[in-house]
């Protein structure tokens, strides 16, 4: 077992899978990262940037106990299905980003098999600390990142999980989450996020760019519970083919969280005449002094606006290839990753036809 | 003959529109269109742009010696022919200066022309939008998205300067725009004039034709064009109104 894993991580060492060790002279370790091995946390292949603490979740059970099973026993009675399974199963890593500490972090994981792997990341972002985190699991998994973001912390999350992806994060005061979803199908993500203190903010963007027969979900569920919070979110998928995707949305605000702004957004562009787009925003307004609003569309593209863009000399094809760029374009330029970037701009130009 | 539409009948959504209109344009000529509401003036622009919503049930159109209706909308853009749009539609998440450095270039490939560099195309951009008096800003921005009536107006004549078409064919270009934008926009159709150029005004009342004056005024009414004249007819329609 932990030779065959070694094996497949020399593998992947000259791939491109994995960008750090493309590079030349890299060591045997990424620059930084952590590496999950069938989802498994692999502290012995994984580096750890100055200033971070970071190891397996069983060893900080002995010195940060009292924390985790506190947030486990909180969140577990309300958590799904997969949150839970990943929880029973997974072995994983345990993060804290001490305060006033910028760091980036990349999560890689190895598959060797078939298996269905559970990783998890336990983290903490401490008093104002920044910590960029960016994550690619392109084996089948049912992964989780549960975050604790501190008084003035940011966590900004670009993740893209081929499988089952589930964030839940609770923000205190003054704190930010940034995160980014992109699939290109097969994909189930989920988000959760309570916005515990006064002034936090959360914003969740999915895009997906589906063909073939493949399927993608986003649940999304943002509760506000502390007052002068806000939230948005923005989920985007352009369908070709057979391909279906199901948005199910809800913002909750209860009934303390007076002045809160939040706001949903779902758009789909059905690009064929068999793609399927299901979409469930979802509004529980308990204060009343709130900002709230949601919206979806599902729409084809418009025959005005091709016409007009043939009119000035584009072929049919170049006029739906820029109109379904257009839809794109604003996640797209979001997506912080040269090679997750690429692999979505060939993706956007297979579907644009 | 640049252009030249014989007998021309068009249906849409199961009604006739257009009941056997003739219309020819010369090299250098400038036409006025006149008509009441519903007389079939933009039905006749969108034809000639190639809209496939139009059924062409009889007649025919020939441009620089070629069947028009042949011809897919980029086709005839490519050949020479440009429509001024009377509602320019607006596309989210698309730059005006990415659109149209691909659609001329696009046109320039079609015709065998050299395709301009980024930079090249720039420099012409930048030119034509001085030429519009428009901001540098309009080039980032996308296409026609949260533009006022007058600014799409102005984009839509800065397509006309940057393709520099053989005939150009200007839907109700003056509807929705104040005395400075016309002047501007009237501005920018003057300056686009080769001499050997033709033009198509549609509209609704003379007023653009103080600025582009026309040799020919026709009044269109249902479909078929009732009456030709001079520039001096526009006045007259002005002052009497389309009733007989």
């Amino acid at each position: 077992m932990q030779n065959k894993a070694h094996e497949r991580f020399l593998e992947l060492k000259g791939s491109g899978v994995w960008p750090e060790l493309a590079t030349p002279g890299a060591a045997a370790k990424p620059a930084s990262g952590l590496v999950f091995v069938d989802g498994f946390f692999r502290p012995e292949l994984s580096v750890v940037p100055d200033g971070l603490v970071c190891m397996p979740v069983e060893k900080a059970l002995s010195s940060y106990g009292v924390f985790l099973h506190n947030r486990w026993n909180k969140q577990l009675p309300e958590t799904d299905l997969y949150t839970a399974a990943n929880l029973a199963f997974s072995r994983g890593a345990f993060v804290y980003v001490p305060p006033s500490v910028r760091a980036s972090l990349r999560i890689v994981h190895v598959h060797t098999g078939a298996n269905l792997a559970s990783p998890r990341l336990q983290l903490t972002v401490g008093k104002n600390s920044v910590l960029n985190l960016v994550q690619v699991d392109n084996g089948l998994s049912n992964g989780v990142i549960d975050a604790a973001l501190e008084a003035g912390s940011r966590l900004e999350l670009l993740d893209s999980s081929a499988t089952t992806f589930s964030l839940t994060a609770t923000l205190k005061q003054d704190s930010e989450l940034k995160a980014l979803h992109t699939t290109r199908g097969g994909s189930r993500f989920s988000a959760k996020v309570q916005l515990l203190e006064e002034n936090s903010s959360a914003l969740v963007r999915a895009l997906g760019i589906l063909d073939g027969n493949s399927t993608a979900e986003v649940h999304t569920l943002i509760e506000h519970i502390a007052p002068h919070c806000r939230s948005r979110q923005h989920i985007k998928t352009a369908l070709h083919g057979t391909s279906r995707s199901r948005f199910e949305g809800k913002i909750l605000v209860r009934p303390e969280a007076q002045k809160t702004e939040a706001y949903q957004l779902n758009n789909n562009l059905l690009l064929s005449d068999t793609a399927i787009a299901r979409t469930q925003p979802n509004l529980e307004i308990f204060a009343d002094d709130v900002k709230a609003s949601h919206g979806a569309t599902v729409a084809q593209l418009q025959d005005e606006e091709l016409f007009y863009l043939r009119s000035r000399g584009l072929k049919s094809e170049e006029a739906k290839r820029l109109l379904t760029e257009g839809f794109c374009r604003e996640l797209i330029d979001e997506v912080h990753d040269d090679a997750l970037r690429q692999q979505l701009v060939e993706a956007m130009h297979a579907v644009a036809r | 003959m640049m252009l030249q539409i014989k007998n021309l009948h068009v249906k849409v959504n199961g009604k006739q529109i257009l009941n056997g209109l003739n219309l020819s344009v010369n090299k250098g000529e400038v036409h006025a269109l006149m008509g009441p509401n519903g007389a079939g003036k933009s039905t006749l622009a969108k034809v000639l742009a190639g809209h496939p919503l139009y059924e062409i049930t009889d007649g025919e159109i020939w441009f620089k010696g070629q069947n028009l209706l042949e011809l897919q909308p980029e086709e005839r853009a490519a050949l020479g022919l440009f429509m001024s749009f009377q509602y320019p539609v607006e596309i989210a998440g698309v730059s005006n200066q990415q659109f149209l450095f691909l659609a001329l270039n696009a046109q320039r490939k079609k015709r065998g022309e050299a395709v301009l560099s980024e930079a090249e195309f720039e420099r012409l951009l930048s030119e034509k939008m001085a030429l519009m008096d428009m901001r540098a800003e309009f080039k980032s921005r996308a296409i026609n998205e949260g533009f006022s009536g007058g600014e799409k107006k102005r984009n839509e004549i800065l397509q006309m300067a940057l393709f520099n078409p053989d005939l150009a064919v200007l839907d109700e270009t003056d509807s929705g725009l104040d005395i400075d934008a016309m002047r501007v926009v009237a501005g920018g159709v003057n300056k686009m004039r080769r001499g050997d150029n033709g033009l198509l005004v549609i509209t609704h009342y003379q007023r653009l034709l103080e600025y582009v004056k026309p040799d020919f005024v026709h009044v269109l009414v249902e479909g078929k064009i009732v009456r030709t004249g001079g520039s001096e007819l526009a006045l007259e329609l002005e002052a009497k109104g389309y009733a007989e």
